[in-house]
This record gives C-alpha cells, sequence and structure tokens, in this order.
C-alpha cells in the first residue's frame, strides 16, 4: 500500500521494486485529505511502468465518484494495463474528506445501500450488453458501458469493511474480502477500532463473511491491511508497550492481523496460522517496509 | 507575462484497442514534434477514461505534454478533480494541462442520470469549479461556500509542480468564453454546443466572422491579461490536399455551407502544406491563435506542417 509520491521518480523506483521483491499487487488510497496521491493517475502511471504487477485502489470510496465514471475509469485501468486492475471499493467511512470536499455524509446504513447499487453498477456496465438499473441512488438506462475491460467478466473486486453489513455485501458479491477494522468513529485511531480487530472480533467478521456468502464462500479471497508491521527480535517488549494505548492486551496485539512483529521466522508462522485459523491469505503491507518485509514475501507467496 | 504566440501543437484522441497501441501512439505524437495529448470525456462511444489515459501516456513519454479537451466538469466532484490534476502534475514531472468545460453533451447526461441544467447554471458550477481547482493547488487552505459546491478548509495534496498548473477552458457562447478571458491560461475557441449535440447550428457558429466575436469575448473577459492567454482552435475539418476548393465542395454541402464558408471556418485547415502553414500565419495575426489542435487520424498527415511551424 503506496500513499507517498516525493517525486515520480522515486514512486515509479518503489513499484518497480515491488514487482522485483514479487509482491503480487500495488494499493493506493483514496482519500483528499492525508493522503498526496489520487488513485487514478498514480495506479495508470505505475502500471505503465511495470509489466506484471497488479494494481488496485483500496480502497475508492464509493461516494467520490458515480459509478458510470467509475466503471469507465475502471475499465481502460483494466483494458491498458492488459487487465492489471483489482477494484477495491468501500462505502466511504473517513469524515473528513466528506467535510472538506461539502459531500453529505450519510449514515452508515445509506453509504452502504449506495455501496450495493454502485457494484451492480459496475458489473453491469462491464457486461456484454447494454444495461439498464434503477435504483434508490443511481439511474442507469440502456447504457452499454464503454471500454470492456480485458479481465471477464470484470476485473477481480474488492470489498473491505468491518462490520457486518459492509462485508455481507462483500460475501455476497465481492471476489476478495477485505476485513478490517470497524472505522465508525470516523478516523484510523480509535480505541473502538483497535477491540474490533482482536482475534475474537476477526473470528466474527469471519463468521458473518461465511454467513452471506453461502456456496460462493470457497471462491472468496480473503485480504486484509497490515497497518501495523514491526521487525524485532523482542515481540514480547514491543507489545506490551505499545499494547496499553489501543486498550488491548498485548496477546490480543499480536493475534490481530492487522499487526506483524517480529522477527521475519515469526510473522511468516504468524501468517501461515492466519490462514489456517482465518483462509486470509491476501496480506497488504505498508510501501516502507517493502524491503525489510521481502524475506517473508519470497518465503510464501504463491505456496 | 504576454504570451509569445509562438505555435504549438496538439492531438485529441479517444483511444487505443490496447495499452500497447495507447503506448505506441504517444510516443509518434511526441516524435512527431506534437507538444500535447489531449483526450475528451464523453461516455458514449469506444472513448476511453481521459484521466487514466493521459496518465498512461505520460509515462510511456518523456516530454510530451498531457491534458484533457476538456473534462465535462459536471461529472466528477472539483475537489476529486484537483486532485487527479495534482497527482498527474506530480507523476509526469509537470507535463499537465487541465481542460475543463461546463459539459454539453446530453446523452453524456443521460448515460449518468445527471440532470441537464441550462447552460447558465452549467456555467456557474464551471466557474465555482475553476475557483476550487485553485484553491486546492494553492498553498493555503482553501475554502468556498459557493451556490453548488461547498469547500471547508482544503489543503489539497499533493502540490503541483506547475506553478500555476496551466488551466484550459473551452466553449463556445459569450458567457463561457468571457469567464475563460477571465480565469485560463489557454482558452479553447469552440463551436457553440447550446443543442446538447453537435447540429447545423453548431456548423454554422464556427463561422469566421463567429470566430472572431468569440475572441472579442474572451477579450472583453480577459482585459488586462488577454495578451497573457494562449488562444487554442480544435480544428475538426482538417486535411492535407492539393485541391482544397474540391474538398470544401464535398463536404461544405453537407454541413449546409458554402465551399467558400467552409473554407473560412473557424474549424477549418484543409489545404497543402504551405497553405496550411500561410493559414494558421493569418490567423495569427488577426486572432492570436497559435495553439493548434488536430484529431487522431490526421496528426500523422499533419506531421511536415507541425515540422515547419513548431515553435516558430
Amino acid at each position: 500500500m503506496a500513499s507517498h509520491a516525493a517525486s515520480a521518480d522515486s514512486y515509479r523506483e518503489k513499484a518497480r521494486k515491488a514487482e522485483d521483491l514479487g509482491y503480487s499487487t500495488w494499493f493506493v488510497p483514496d482519500h483528499f485529505v492525508d493522503h498526496p496521491v489520487a488513485p487514478m493517475p498514480a495506479m495508470a502511471m505505475v502500471a505503465e511502468a511495470t509489466s506484471t504487477l497488479r494494481i488496485g485502489p483500496l480502497v475508492l470510496g464509493n461516494d467520490y465518484k458515480h459509478p458510470v465514471v467509475l466503471a469507465r475509469e475502471a475499465a481502460t485501468l483494466d483494458l491498458l494495463s492488459d487487465g492489471r486492475l483489482e477494484l477495491g471499493i468501500g462505502a466511504g467511512w473517513m469524515t473528513a474528506d466528506y467535510e472538506k470536499a461539502g459531500i453529505p455524509f450519510d449514515q452508515p446504513s445509506v453509504r452502504i445501500a449506495r455501496l450495493a447499487e454502485s457494484i451492480a453498477i459496475l458489473k453491469g456496465l462491464m457486461g456484454d450488453k447494454p444495461f439498464t438499473f434503477q435504483g434508490e441512488h443511481y439511474t442507469i438506462t440502456d447504457l452499454d458501458g464503454l471500454p470492456k475491460p480485458v479481465q471477464y467478466p470484470h476485473p477481480p473486486i474488492i470489498v473491505g469493511g468491518g462490520a457486518r453489513k459492509v462485508l455481507s455485501l462483500g460475501a455476497r458479491e465481492a471476489d476478495i474480502v477485505g476485513i478490517n477494522a470497524n472505522l465508525r468513529g470516523g478516523t484510523a485511531t480509535s480505541e473502538d477500532a483497535a477491540r474490533s480487530i482482536t482475534g475474537a472480533a476477526v473470528d466474527q467478521k469471519l463468521a458473518w463473511v461465511r454467513d452471506a456468502a453461502g456456496d460462493r464462500f470457497d471462491d472468496i479471497e480473503i485480504q486484509t491491511f497490515v497497518g501495523f508491521t514491526h521487525f524485532t527480535d523482542d515481540r514480547r517488549s514491543l507489545a506490551e508497550a505499545m499494547a496499553p494505548a489501543f486498550g488491548v492486551t498485548p496477546d490480543e496485539a499480536l493475534e490481530a492481523p492487522v499487526v506483524l512483529a517480529g522477527t521475519p521466522d515469526e510473522m511468516i508462522d504468524d501468517l501461515v496460522a492466519r490462514r489456517d485459523r482465518w483462509l486470509m491469505s491476501y496480506h497488504v503491507v505498508g510501501v516502507d517496509v517493502i524491503e525489510e518485509f521481502a524475506p517473508v514475501v519470497a518465503k510464501l507467496a504463491g505456496t | 507575462m504576454p504570451h509569445d504566440r509562438k505555435f504549438r501543437f496538439g492531438v485529441q484522441l479517444a483511444g487505443a484497442d490496447s495499452g500497447a497501441a495507447w503506448r505506441e501512439k504517444a510516443r509518434k505524437i511526441e516524435a512527431l514534434g506534437y507538444s500535447t495529448l489531449y483526450m475528451p470525456d464523453h461516455f458514449i462511444d469506444t472513448e476511453l477514461a481521459p484521466m487514466v489515459g493521459i496518465s498512461m501516456a505520460a509515462e510511456a513519454t518523456e516530454t510530451l505534454r498531457v491534458g484533457t479537451l476538456v473534462l465535462g466538469n459536471d461529472y466528477k466532484h472539483p475537489a476529486v478533480v484537483a486532485k487527479e490534476f495534482a497527482t498527474l502534475d506530480v507523476l509526469s514531472g509537470g507535463r499537465v494541462e487541465a481542460g475543463i468545460g461546463a459539459g454539453w453533451q446530453k446523452i453524456d447526461y443521460d448515460a449518468l442520470g445527471f440532470p441537464y441544467d441550462r447552460p447558465g447554471v452549467r456555467i456557474e458550477r464551471l466557474e465555482e469549479a475553476l475557483a476550487i481547482l485553485k484553491g486546492a493547488w494553492g498553498d493555503q487552505p482553501f475554502s468556498l461556500d459557493g451556490k453548488h459546491y461547498t469547500i471547508t478548509g482544503y489543503d489539497g495534496k499533493p502540490k503541483p509542480p506547475q506553478q500555476p498548473l496551466p488551466v484550459l477552458v473551452g466553449g463556445g457562447g459569450p458567457k463561457l468564453l468571457k469567464l475563460a478571458g477571465r480565469e485560463a491560461d489557454i482558452v479553447g475557441i469552440n463551436p457553440n454546443l447550446r443543442n446538447g449535440e453537435v447540429s447545423a447550428d453548431a456548423v454554422q457558429d464556427t463561422l469566421a466572422a463567429m470566430t472572431k466575436q468569440k475572441i472579442e469575448w474572451v477579450r472583453e473577459g480577459a482585459g488586462d491579461r488577454f495578451d497573457d492567454l494562449e488562444l487554442q482552435i480544435r480544428y475538426f475539418v482538417c486535411a492535407i490536399t492539393d485541391d482544397r476548393r474540391k474538398l470544401a465542395e464535398a463536404v461544405a454541402g453537407g454541413f449546409g455551407l458554402e465551399a467558400d464558408e467552409a473554407l473560412e471556418s473557424g474549424v477549418a485547415l484543409v489545404g497543402t502544406v504551405d497553405e496550411c502553414c500561410d493559414l494558421l500565419v493569418q490567423r495569427r495575426e488577426e486572432w492570436g491563435v497559435s495553439y493548434v489542435v488536430v484529431g487522431d487520424d490526421q496528426f500523422e498527415s499533419f506531421a511536415p506542417v507541425v515540422e515547419r511551424m513548431a515553435g516558430t
């Protein structure tokens, strides 16, 4: 996950480095406020600067663009990158984005209802035939979405979230489901968010995904964003020092799928254990650690 | 600073069938001496998404400028657009031209399920959007309590390396061209598309006398800054031919024009390489237009004109 762009050269070099180190995908977040790149131009550039690295937004805030606009941009990116797009989309959660841009921040159920309609529209416009949709939030009349993407029937759709409603939507509609902390506080740092991603909480989230997915559960790839990675020979001390600030115990901190702390070998063991427990096989780390984390990728990718 | 009025050339392209074809086209345009690759912004037909297409083209080339000709303002929120242009400006090393218009093609609005407001309202929104783009690219957190947009303390990131990032506004009516004169760095002189589609009305609006009138509207809006502006025309009827009259007779009737009218139309550039070069010089003297844009199917045949005139 890359959010920095000091210059074109450094951004391009990082992306090529990620490709060389065996990472699958270069993800770009979508926020107005803190993140200094917009996903569409950044992903386009990275795709053009590399040859096999996949690209994706993690995740687009659905409310920032109309789904017809998004469908065309996503399909263009998939076409021009020869089918390397993974289309991450979420309901939108960061209040500062909405406030600064003057976009109404509706209650979660409304945002999720809009997201559900958007996903239907994205799939519909990428399909073979002209598409009509009469929703509560969007109306599409006999529109043949162009261009068509290279990946058929559409680029893999990633839906990420922390709460039952959005995870259920992801389970029904997405190809990749991101299991995240709950961000209903509107920021990424609340204690509430940390408590929502303990091992027990993730068990619960996975059960929601399984319930909603039904027969298609086995087809879904489970992803998480490891927002906290720290390389140390003494992870116990680190966990003891850090955990109280997040309102969790040191054991809970080390167990949380958004945390990887320890030596590369410990991280490898953690990731294997998380796949066994939660089927979590797709892990995203911050761009700052791609080199340090490379031995873990080398050991596990494709296994 | 007064603009030097040296000629430069652009190509407006809707897309390509694959990444490889797109890359090759962008590199060819760069090699032929064109300044800029532009993409339009429509939802009907096979057009690609401009922001993605120009980003790829920028990465595939070294010095070619890239831009939108033009974004329809209503299709995306201006805070989103500001960030996308600024990101691309960083990632391309300062090669972006941010072209934006009020939106005109009715079927695009229908595709999006958006209301097609009357021109005055669309232009009012564009005016606010221009303020938001510039505000987001400036040093300070920006606020706007507009009629259409409310922006609160938005410190746009990243900041574009070009200061200012050139803004291109294109249009054909008096209200829009006056706004462009006041706010843009590059003004595109276009047919008036008030009917929401390309119709006979729009063709009549391209005649030479109308083009002159449009430039007066720009001048009126620009006031003292008129000399700083770069004026641009997208030549929709454009061909290298030894017999310009014959070609004119063949196409003019279809548009309800006389052959002479068609040749003098502000969007026609037809003749031998010498004739086209002479016409461009004449129009630069009369109209001040120095930025010449051609389409996908003409950029190769116009290469000799570009070779002779670019930078002069």
